[in-house]
């Protein structure tokens, strides 16, 4: 651009960076020259179609809910992987009283018991024998869906796959 | 922070021409790195522009890995070199044949601002460019593509 107004006036302008009278000095401008009018209309209607356009294109690789699950699985085995060595397990009982207080804020102290209490049953496969892991998140993340809704069960489902848990 | 970052780690390798398995691979590279390396940031603000700088690094390690030479300015048009055997469905976008008239320098700025949605600092920081310089080429970019295909 010219009209004793330069390219970086221009870029400063748009960015909001121009203080004190430049900005109205350049808004005047722009009123008054067809050319400058035209340029900075292009650079907005520009703006809106890039932005507009780059939307559509972070539509088309939309990430699925499932494939989120299933790549969280996988990241935290590539996490539990690289530190092999230490050991940052929870025992089983530990790992249900955290997911107690996960839950208790909002469903409160009865459903989580009751919830927990359930999971616990359905994932112990016979008198004495202890209750896995894996199937106990997917138990109490299937009664905390019926329960207080998806996003509560998947929660569910999400914190307790980013656990470690002895023997799971 | 896994739900918001890893869509958008995914998204940041699909269109740069990587088929769904090896982003999905190339992500979950950038989360392990993020979480391993992630001592050295230095303040929570500067997290997104360091995990966009960790995903440049682990995609030009894969090409070169893979025997890809790439110059680091045009890692964004190094899709169809990416995996060449598979379709590239970012090429069918009407954002791709515009970013396809862009110069590679302008290119990388360019997909960084609007599809990864970095503000302009964050992209100074993720190139190591001056805030100027991405200011410009910006700029430039949208006084170029008005040029070329109207403003309409």
């Amino acid at each position: 651009m010219r009209h004793e107004i330069s390219e970086q006036q221009w870029i400063e302008y748009l960015c909001g960076n121009l203080r004190g009278r430049e900005p109205a000095r350049l808004r005047e401008h722009a009123k008054n020259c067809p050319e400058c009018a035209g340029t900075l209309r292009d650079l907005s209607v520009w703006r809106e179609k890039l932005a507009d356009e780059a939307a559509l294109v972070r539509s088309a690789f939309e990430t699925s809910q499932d494939t989120l699950d299933r790549l969280l699985a996988d990241s935290l085995k590539r996490i539990r992987e690289f530190e092999t060595g230490a050991d940052p397990s929870w025992t089983f009982r530990e790992a249900v009283m955290l997911m107690r207080l996960l839950v208790e804020p909002f469903c409160g102290s009865g459903t989580a018991g009751a919830t927990i209490h359930l999971a616990v049953q359905r994932s112990t496969p016979g008198a004495g024998t202890p209750a896995t892991w894996g199937l106990f998140v997917r138990n109490m993340s299937e009664a905390m869906s019926s329960v207080c809704g998806n996003a509560a069960g998947r929660l569910v489902n999400q914190v307790g796959a980013c656990l470690q848990v002895e023997g799971a | 922070m896994f739900l918001v970052v890893m869509p958008r780690m995914v998204t940041y390798f699909r269109v740069r021409g990587c088929g769904r398995e090896l982003a999905e691979d190339l992500a979950q590279e950038v989360m392990l790195a993020a979480y391993t390396q992630n001592s050295g940031l230095r303040s929570r603000a500067l997290f997104r522009p360091w995990l966009y700088k960790v995903a440049r690094n682990v995609f030009l390690q894969w090409l070169r890995r893979n025997g890809r030479e790439v110059e680091t300015l045009d890692l964004d048009a190094a899709g169809s070199q990416a995996e060449s055997h598979s379709p590239d469905p970012f090429r069918t976008l009407q954002f791709a044949q515009w970013m396809a008239a862009l110069d590679a320098d302008e290119r990388q700025i360019m997909m960084l601002r609007y599809v990864e949605e970095l503000e302009y600092h964050d992209i100074a920081e993720v190139l190591g460019l001056p805030l100027g310089t991405v200011q410009w080429k910006i700029f430039n970019s949208k006084k170029k593509l008005a040029r070329r295909f109207g403003s309409v």
